[in-house]
């Protein structure tokens, strides 16, 4: 197990590595800084500007120096912690970000969850009882989830609520809880407006997953094993659960490694057409203005939050599969 | 026993210290420019020690010698071990990658018995000799294998 993890954390490391090379290539690719771009608007306004200030910012975050200096002292800013300084806010990045991180990996905890909780049923009944009415009506309902964009579906459910209930399901919380800190009635302002985004932006996942369950469960369900358990008088639900569904489980675990990095990337445009208080809205506004280190922040967190995530799910398939050598595939 | 020992040959487990040494190198980088240990770099330092510690299970395999007969297989290295086929209780074969494609994967022979546990990994020489003599044993001593065991070894060519 030790040659795995190490293989897999050597392949994880390099790949954040090279994720931060690029994200702080991308973002720097615009010509000028933030600080010289408001240097420039202010003096043409004739407004003056605090030099000192904007000086001892340069200095700080190394951007008086070479690209690939300036790529270190960001990148050793991160490990340690210090996510940077946002000049579009004023504000040093962590405080911009605040509770947003936290809600960010909470929406997207639930979402894969609520994938999973629902696409499993789904997919057992869609396979067991294959070509019958249940079966057409699920397909359906799932193409048109995996048809329909996420912040397509957001917008619609947003005018259904608003048109029909009265209500509004933007927002993770009640307005009184914004900015405000951490409490149990927070926690269940949360949980209370959690559901809409995260059948919002699960819907396509669950879409998806119940189609590869369906199919990897019909595929174990006609091989010979189980006619031969069926022939031998092995109750059905037993069979079922005992054999087939444990093997057709396997892709299923695997799947969160593509699943993640689609409702993290999906969770950042729901995040704005929804308002929630993710770190997607923040994401948008500093690409726009130019504020390197509050994009870059959260474009390193949205990568890790994939990397570490698909991670975790290779670890618990090496732990829980004893992997299938296919046919033709080198060892070493 | 055969007098012939198995080894695990540097052109195979080569690529290993390589690994190590890129990885610890990375989680050290930040170190070498003056990064002060706080937040992240601990976690840093934690899996460089991990890459370290993989470079000191790949040199105990680089001193492992293994020696297989129609009796048993024996292990020496920094801990020896001695298995007799007749006293063989469990077989795995499992198949790892990690490469979302499963190629370029590599192979692990768990073998169980006489309480004790002997993991050998396919970059030894001869494993398929090894992994014959394994299935040879299973079959003698009526062994039941897992059907991904089963699959692992007909993949190699050996049916169970």
């Amino acid at each position: 197990m030790l040659n795995y993890l190490a293989r897999r954390t050597l392949v994880m490391v390099v790949t954040l590595a090279i994720i931060s090379a690029l994200v702080f290539i991308i973002v720097n690719l615009p010509e000028g800084d933030y600080l010289s771009s408001v240097i420039a608007e202010l003096e043409s306004q004739g407004e003056s500007v605090d030099r000192q200030k904007i000086q001892f910012l340069r200095e700080q975050y190394g951007l008086d120096k070479p690209l690939w200096q300036q790529y270190l002292v960001w990148v050793g800013g991160l490990v340690q912690g210090d996510l940077g300084f946002s000049f579009e806010l004023d504000l040093p990045v962590q405080d911009v970000l605040g509770d947003r991180i936290f809600l960010t990996i909470v929406v997207n905890f639930f979402s894969v969850l609520f994938i999973y909780i629902v696409a499993f049923p789904i997919g057992v009944y869609s396979a067991t009882h294959q070509y019958s009415w249940g079966d057409y009506g699920l397909t359906f309902v799932g193409f048109l989830g995996l048809a329909t964009p996420n912040f397509l579906l957001a917008l619609i459910l947003m005018y259904a609520a608003n048109r029909f209930f009265g209500t509004s399901i933007g927002t993770l919380m009640a307005p009184e809880f914004l900015d405000q800190p951490m409490s149990f009635g927070k926690a269940l302002s949360i949980l209370e407006h959690l559901a809409a985004p995260v059948i919002i932006i699960g819907t396509a996942g669950t879409a998806g997953m119940i189609r590869r369950l369906r199919a990897n469960l019909l595929d174990e369900l006609y091989k010979q094993y189980v006619v031969t358990a069926r022939a031998k008088g092995l109750a059905e639900g037993k069979l079922l659960v005992k054999y087939p569904l444990r093997m057709a489980l396997n892709p299923f675990i695997a799947d969160i490694g593509n699943l993640l990095p689609q409702v993290v990337s999906g969770s950042v445009i729901v995040s704005i057409v929804m308002g929630l208080e993710t770190v997607g809205p923040p994401l948008v506004r500093a690409l726009q203005s130019h504020d390197f280190f509050l994009s870059g922040a959260v474009l390193m967190f949205v990568a890790v939050l994939t990397v570490i995530g698909m991670f975790l799910s290779d670890l618990a398939l090496a732990v829980l599969d004893p992997r299938i050598r296919l046919t033709g595939g080198a060892a070493k | 026993m055969s007098n012939d020992p198995l080894g695990y040959p540097l052109s195979k487990i080569g690529a290993d210290y390589l690994r190590s040494a890129i990885g610890a190198a990375l989680c050290l980088l930040p170190l070498a420019f003056g990064t002060p240990l706080k937040g992240g770099v601990w976690l840093l330092v934690a899996l460089a020690l991990m890459f370290v510690l993989f470079a000191v299970r790949t040199f105990a395999r680089q001193m492992t010698r293994v020696w297989v007969s129609d009796e048993g297989i024996a292990v020496s290295g920094f801990i020896r071990r001695i298995l007799r086929w007749e006293l063989l209780s469990e077989v795995t074969l499992s198949y790892y990658s990690t490469f979302r494609g499963r190629g370029k994967g590599w192979m692990q022979l768990r073998l169980r018995g006489d309480g004790q546990t002997l993991r050998l990994e396919s970059s030894l020489e001869d494993f398929d000799r090894v992994a014959r003599h394994a299935v040879d044993a299973a079959r003698r001593n009526g062994l039941a294998l897992q059907p991904s065991t089963v699959k692992n070894f007909s993949a190699m060519g050996i049916e169970y």
